[in-house]
C-alpha cells in the first residue's frame, strides 16, 4: 500500500517593512495548509532579489516600502520574474484609491486595504480575507511587464492628442451608425483599459462605456487615474444619466448599469440574486444589444471567468461589431477566451490594435 | 497595555509573539519618531506603528499614529509617543 501523495504547497513572499506585519502574515497565510511563506523581505529591492531567487507562486506586498518603493518592486519583479502579486495596504481605499490603480496598472493581480484603526472587523476576519485573495491570486497565469509593454507602444510626449492610426483594413468593415464603444474588464483590466482609452481621440464622436469589476469604492479612484491619463474625459456614471459622445463613463460599483435606450439613458440596478461579479458585464452588454442593436462596439478584455462572454455573444447576435483580447496579451485570459469559445468574438487582437480596430470601425481611420 | 479586542480568534501564543514584534518594532522607532530629524522616515515609522498597533490590539495607538503620519511635522506626536513608551523596557 502507498501513502496517499501530498500536493505540494504553495508557495509565497512577503514583503513588508513591518516584522509585525510580516509574522502576522505569515500566521494567516500558513493557517492555509495548502500555502507556505518561503521567503520575507523588509524592502522592495530585497523583495525583486528574493521573488528572482525563489520563484514563488505568490508575493504579498505592502505598498509603503522603505530603499525602493512598492510600485517600483512591482514593475522589477513583474519585468524580470512575473508573478501574481496581491498588494495590501493602508492607502488604498476612499480618497487614496489612485494607489490601487497604480499598482495595478504596475502589474499588481490585486489590492486589498489594511484595515483602518477603527475598521470594526476582527483579526481573523483580516486574515481570512488575506487567505481568500491569495487563492485566486495565486492562480492567476502572470505575463512580462504589462506597464513596461504599454511604455513601448505609448506615442511619444507631446503627440498624446495627434494620433497616427494605421489605415483601414481591407476588410475591416465600417460601422458609422455606431454611438457606443463599450468596454468590460476584469483582473489585468485597468493598465488593458489604458492602453485602449489612451488611443482613443479628444473629437470621439462616440460614447464609451466602462464595466471594470472592482470592489465598492474603487471606482471614482479608477476615473480620477484614467482621467489624467487619457485624452478623453472620464466620469462615474449613475442612474438617469446620459452617456455622453467623447467621454468615457465608468459603470459604479455595487450594482449592474444598463443601457435603457438608443439615446443612451442608463439605469442603476441591484445586483442579481447570485451574482457574483460587480458590477456586471453581461447584464450591461445584455442591455446594449436590445437598446442599439448594430450600433455599438463590444469589447471584451482581460479577466477571470467568463462575466462578458453572453454579453458580447449578445451584442453580436444583435449586429454589432464585437473585439476581444487575446491570450498573449491579456493579464488573465479567462473571459476572452469565454467569449471567444461561445463565438461571440468576431476579431481577437492584442491590446495594442484594439483601438485602432475600434477606431476603424467608427471610420476614424 | 490595552486588552486586545476583537482578537480571540487568534491563537494566544500567536498573539503574543505578535506583541513581542510589536514591542521591538516600538523600541526601534520610538527613537526616531521623537527625534523627527529626517521627516520622510518618521512618517513611515508612525505608518508602521499604525498597522501593527492594530494587529496587536491597541485602536488608540494606531488612530494616533496614523494621524501623526498624515499631520507630520505636526500632529499629536507627543501623545502618541507617551503610549509607545509604554511598550519600551
Amino acid at each position: 500500500m502507498t501513502a496517499p501523495l501530498t500536493p505540494p504547497k504553495t508557495a509565497v513572499v512577503v514583503v513588508d517593512d513591518s516584522a509585525v506585519q510580516r509574522r502576522f502574515v505569515r500566521t494567516a497565510v500558513e493557517a492555509d495548509p495548502s500555502f507556505t511563506v518561503v521567503g520575507e523581505a523588509r524592502n522592495g529591492k530585497e523583495a525583486v532579489a528574493l521573488v528572482a531567487r525563489l520563484r514563488p507562486a505568490a508575493v504579498l506586498m505592502d505598498l509603503d516600502l522603505p530603499v525602493m518603493s512598492g510600485i517600483e518592486a512591482i514593475e522589477r519583479i513583474m519585468a524580470a520574474s512575473p508573478t501574481p502579486i496581491l498588494v495590501y495596504s493602508a492607502h488604498v481605499d476612499g480618497e487614496q484609491s489612485a494607489n490601487a490603480l497604480e499598482a495595478l496598472a504596475a502589474g499588481a493581480v490585486d489590492v486589498l486595504a489594511k484595515p483602518s484603526p477603527d475598521d470594526p472587523g476582527t483579526l481573523e476576519e483580516y486574515a481570512d480575507q488575506i487567505r481568500r485573495r491569495l487563492r485566486v491570486a495565486a492562480r492567476i497565469r502572470v505575463i512580462t511587464h504589462p506597464r513596461g509593454r504599454l511604455r513601448a507602444s505609448s506615442p511619444p510626449p507631446g503627440s498624446r492628442l495627434s494620433l497616427t492610426v494605421p489605415a483601414p483594413r481591407a476588410d475591416a468593415e465600417l460601422r458609422p451608425g455606431v454611438k457606443l464603444i463599450a468596454l468590460g474588464a476584469s483582473t489585468g483590466g485597468p493598465q488593458a483599459l489604458l492602453a485602449v482609452l489612451k488611443e482613443l481621440p479628444v473629437d470621439l464622436e462616440q460614447a464609451v462605456l466602462v464595466v471594470q469589476h472592482m470592489a465598492e469604492g474603487f471606482i471614482p479612484g479608477l476615473a480620477a487615474w484614467l482621467d489624467q491619463l487619457v485624452p478623453l474625459p472620464v466620469v462615474v456614471g449613475g442612474s438617469g444619466k446620459r452617456l455622453l459622445p467623447g467621454t468615457v463613463t465608468i459603470a459604479p460599483s455595487g450594482g449592474n448599469l444598463l443601457v435603457q435606450d438608443d439615446r443612451l439613458r442608463v439605469l442603476c440596478t441591484a445586483p442579481e440574486a447570485g451574482q457574483f461579479h460587480v458590477p456586471g458585464i453581461d447584464q450591461c452588454f445584455t442591455s446594449i444589444a436590445e437598446a442599439l442593436g448594430p450600433d455599438a462596439v463590444g469589447v471584451l478584455l482581460t479577466g477571470m471567468g467568463r462575466d462578458g462572454a453572453a454579453g458580447l455573444k449578445a451584442m453580436r447576435s444583435r449586429g454589432a461589431a464585437t473585439l476581444g483580447q487575446d491570450e498573449a496579451t491579456s493579464t488573465v485570459y479567462g473571459m476572452p477566451q469565454a467569449a471567444f469559445a461561445l463565438g461571440a468574438v468576431e476579431r481577437q487582437l492584442p491590446v495594442r490594435e484594439i483601438a485602432p480596430a475600434v477606431l476603424e470601425l467608427v471610420g476614424r481611420a | 497595555m490595552a486588552e486586545q479586542t476583537g482578537r480571540a480568534l487568534v491563537p494566544p501564543d500567536a498573539l503574543a509573539d505578535l506583541r513581542l514584534a510589536f514591542a521591538e518594532e516600538v523600541a526601534e522607532r520610538l527613537p526616531r519618531l521623537a527625534a523627527r530629524a529626517d521627516l520622510e522616515e518618521a512618517r513611515r515609522d508612525a505608518h508602521t506603528l499604525a498597522s501593527g498597533a492594530w494587529i496587536v490590539g491597541e485602536p488608540e495607538i494606531a488612530r494616533l499614529a496614523r494621524a501623526v503620519e498624515s499631520q507630520l511635522p505636526d500632529g499629536p506626536v507627543e501623545q502618541l509617543l507617551a503610549l509607545l513608551r509604554v511598550w519600551t523596557p
